[in-house]
């Protein structure tokens, strides 16, 4: 598969039960000041506002933060999709949050983040599907697939629920199904590093 | 799911039907490009010619605007807000007479119907007049009925229960098989306005403005603009609430309020 390095504009990462040790590992693993914004949705439980954040800010390099809207996606920060609230990547890579109604039974929507990412930046797009328990995610890593970016799953065998990762394989057909230190092997290589 | 028309369609829409909604403007194009395509969905309308000809029909047009509106999602969301009412600002407000709560964009009684409920347990209910600005008489009509479907109920009470409030707000409507309809007392004190947008709402003196999720679906120039119109008609040290995201683009925000509570998004009329 060829993979250029300099097409990639945002990483989004999408995951639900059973993913944030994989998300915290994917951070311990990124270098300070890394090339390209990342944009992470996890379910979660709306009441249940802090200790996300934070917890990640604990083993990140980069910047981790729960973004407002109109918020600019910027290099060396990872952004959090906020409980209650789809975050939507918009074209001149600004952050628009929406109450509009639950996808998938659920707000922040996998799908609302990726399909809006895959809309807004074409090819510039990495999707990464980890461990989940519905299959949200799945629609939005095909409209990457089928706009020229990159989509990797994690490898359903190492999931801690593989029910996300399976229904993403089985419905795009992803270019990449990895274990998550491969994963993070990957990203670090197409931001050049 | 996530989908949009194009920017042409979007332009195409707004030429063509700006007599007919001339608040379309005011959204962010973004939103209303994904906001049709949305609607477009939800009426089964895939052919983009055959809805731009069914939009001249007026019962047509009426149901497009009922669909295009995003509802407010539930009662009590974000508890934190609800419970910094209670304890903070509420009790505050009530020393302004008179005590005008304005709520210049309720799409469908959520919010309206939270604020009752913590107005009546507070006991103080009577003493503040809510003012209500709503799209069209057909969303004032559904408020008035005061009746939302029971599985809004569960996610009342679980938003209520994370408020910490002790109280048993089941005492503030009845339960029916499919719906729960609100005790109608709640309504004594409100009056509803018919108004396409808050610049056309004036109800002087606001002491405190309940004005939540509504600046994400606006332009950057329209943000300001309703914000300095709020801020114009409301009393000096009333409050003002805006989503828990919102607020950070609305530019000159923090020359007219003070971010008093900055959690919970809950400004103060310098």
């Amino acid at each position: 598969m060829d993979v250029k390095k300099s097409q990639y504009k945002l990483i989004v990462i999408g995951g639900s039960a059973g993913s944030f040790p994989v998300v915290t590992f994917l951070l311990e693993q990124l270098p300070k000041k890394f090339e390209i914004p990342i944009v992470i949705c996890m379910h979660r439980l709306k009441h249940v506002r802090t200790g996300f954040e934070e917890t990640l800010s604990l083993v990140s390099k980069n910047m981790v933060v729960e973004p407002f809207h109109n918020d600019v996606l910027e290099k060396g920060k990872v952004y959090i999709a906020p409980a209650n609230y789809h975050l939507i990547v918009e074209p001149d890579m600004t952050i628009s949050l929406s109450t509009e109604g639950l996808v998938n039974y659920t707000r922040p929507s996998i799908d609302v983040l990726f399909s809006s990412a895959a809309n807004s930046l074409k090819s510039g797009v990495i999707g990464i599907i980890l461990s989940g328990a519905n299959k949200d995610g799945a629609y939005g890593l095909e409209q990457i697939h089928k706009m020229g970016g990159c989509t990797i799953v994690q490898d359903p065998t190492e999931a801690q629920v593989p029910t996300m990762p399976l229904t993403a394989i089985e419905q795009c057909n992803p270019q990449f199904v990895m274990k998550h230190q491969k994963i993070a092997d990957f990203i670090r290589d197409v931001a050049g590093l | 799911m996530y989908a949009k028309i194009s920017v042409k369609q979007r332009q195409e829409f707004l030429e063509k039907f700006n007599h007919i909604f001339p608040e379309m403007h005011m959204y962010a194009h973004s939103f209303i490009e994904r906001r049709v395509a949305y609607v477009l969905q939800q009426m089964n309308c895939a052919d983009w010619n055959q809805f731009m000809e069914s939009m001249n029909d007026s019962q047509f047009s009426k149901i497009f605007m009922a669909k295009f509106i995003v509802p407010s999602t539930e009662f009590f969301r974000d508890s934190e807000v609800w419970k910094s009412l209670y304890i903070h600002v509420l009790p505050k407000i009530l020393v302004f007479d008179p005590c005008i709560v304005w709520i210049p964009d309720c799409t469908s009684g959520e919010e309206l119907f939270s604020l009752l409920m913590l107005l009546e347990i507070m006991g103080v209910r009577k003493k503040v007049s809510v003012v209500v600005g709503c799209k069209s008489e057909h969303i004032i009509e559904q408020i008035r009925k005061a009746s939302y479907p029971s599985h809004a109920e569960l996610i009342l009470k679980s938003n209520f229960q994370a408020t910490g409030i002790p109280y048993d707000i089941s005492t503030c409507y009845h339960s029916n098989i499919n719906t729960i309809v609100f005790h109608k007392h709640l309504l004594e004190t409100v009056t509803f306005i018919e108004s396409s947008s808050v610049l056309s709402q004036n109800p002087l003196d606001a002491s405190f403005v309940l004005y939540r999720n509504a600046l994400l679906y606006v332009s950057l120039k329209i943000q300001h603009t309703f914000i300095t119109h709020i801020y114009n008609n409301m009393q000096y040290g009333g409050y003002l609430t805006l989503g828990l995201k919102e607020g950070e683009s609305v530019f000159e925000i923090n020359t007219l309020f003070n971010l008093e509570y900055p959690i919970e998004r809950i400004y103060r009329k310098k």
